[in-house]
């Protein structure tokens, strides 16, 4: 595993949440942190590069634009597993894929602009050979969504 | 209200990885055709509006210290359903916590992701939820592979027709 040091885990867990909206965020967040601009950017692209961080970016309220969204289960043979899986993986609405240690064993999330889309995309892997089952639990309530991880515990591995 | 042109170039950009430059907002605005202004002022309003529910960084949190995580499934009675959500949804292991319909097949009805530095951590964890919410149905279901993780592109997917209003 890379190592990241304090002031590594002082970035992340601070651009998790606060990111500055202003024209020079990278000086401010140095400067919160106790180092210049232009180290910070450096910090930012090594960590970036190693895939620590996935993306600085928006995260869009789906309610609020008119997206749909769903939770998939399907049970898969497992000589279809690798087809069903190129299927599932090939729609850009399918933002992330799961094989679970279960008879549900293939778990995806479908995010759509419409609900007709949706069910179309849910329809065309249900009906793919080796889907033997495809349940669609779409959140009814939701009691927390947390997308910050403190970074400040310690690495194992 | 509809959008303009602009305001859905912007809402494509910011899901796009933010350039890692001294002034990135500028960056977005001259893409798009716009003053740096007009970029920071909608981004805070669109903050404030809950349209954007955050903006920062994803971190991979498998990558720092959080290598097991588990997607606790629990069959909770449907009368006290919302209460234990919001049990569950308090423990600072839990990252997401949803409830979702029951299905052929499928008893459970509340989903809580449980991240810990090992799997036993996410099982102690779930454990000691268990015994909180006094519910004996539940299951963890570790993760095998990672097939697919992408950062989703709601606004950039060629499935979106546009037309939608704020």
């Amino acid at each position: 595993m890379s190592t990241i040091d304090d002031i590594d885990r002082r970035i992340l867990d601070r651009i998790q949440q606060d990111f500055p909206i202003v024209s020079r965020p990278f000086a401010e967040l140095g400067r919160h942190i106790g180092i210049s601009e232009i180290e910070t950017i450096t910090r930012l692209q090594r960590l970036q590069e190693k895939g620590i961080i996935r993306q600085i970016g928006g995260v869009f309220e789906l309610r609020q634009t008119g997206h749909v969204s769903t939770l998939c289960a399907a049970t898969v043979d497992a000589d279809h597993l690798d087809d069903v899986v190129k299927v599932v993986n090939a729609y850009s609405e399918v933002t992330h894929n799961y094989l679970r240690e279960h008879t549900f064993n293939l778990w995806f999330t479908v995010i759509a602009p419409s609900r007709q889309r949706l069910e179309k995309i849910i329809e065309h892997i249900r009906n793919t050979e080796g889907v033997k089952q495809l349940l669609d639990l779409p959140a009814e309530r939701v009691y927390k969504i947390r997308v910050n991880f403190a970074a400040t515990i310690e690495e194992t591995e | 209200m509809n959008l303009a042109d602009w305001e859905i170039a912007l809402l494509q950009a910011l899901e796009k990885p933010l350039p890692l430059v001294s002034k990135p907002f500028e960056e977005v605005a001259r893409q798009i055709g716009i003053p740096e202004d007009v970029v920071l002022e909608r981004i805070r309003s669109w903050l404030a509006q809950g349209t954007l529910r955050r903006f920062g960084a994803r971190v991979a949190h498998n990558r720092i210290g959080y290598t097991a995580n588990g997607m606790s499934v629990w069959n909770v009675p449907d009368e006290q359903r919302d209460q234990v959500g919001q049990v569950i949804a308090a423990f600072p292991e839990v990252s997401h916590c949803y409830a979702r319909p029951r299905a052929t097949d499928w008893p459970y009805n509340v989903f809580a992701m449980i991240h810990g530095a090992r799997k036993e951590d996410v099982l102690d964890v779930a454990q000691k939820i268990a015994q909180k919410i006094k519910v004996t149905d539940y299951q963890v279901l570790f993760t095998v592979r990672e097939l697919k993780k992408t950062t989703p592109q709601i606004f950039s997917n060629s499935s979106y027709a546009g037309g939608f209003s704020l």
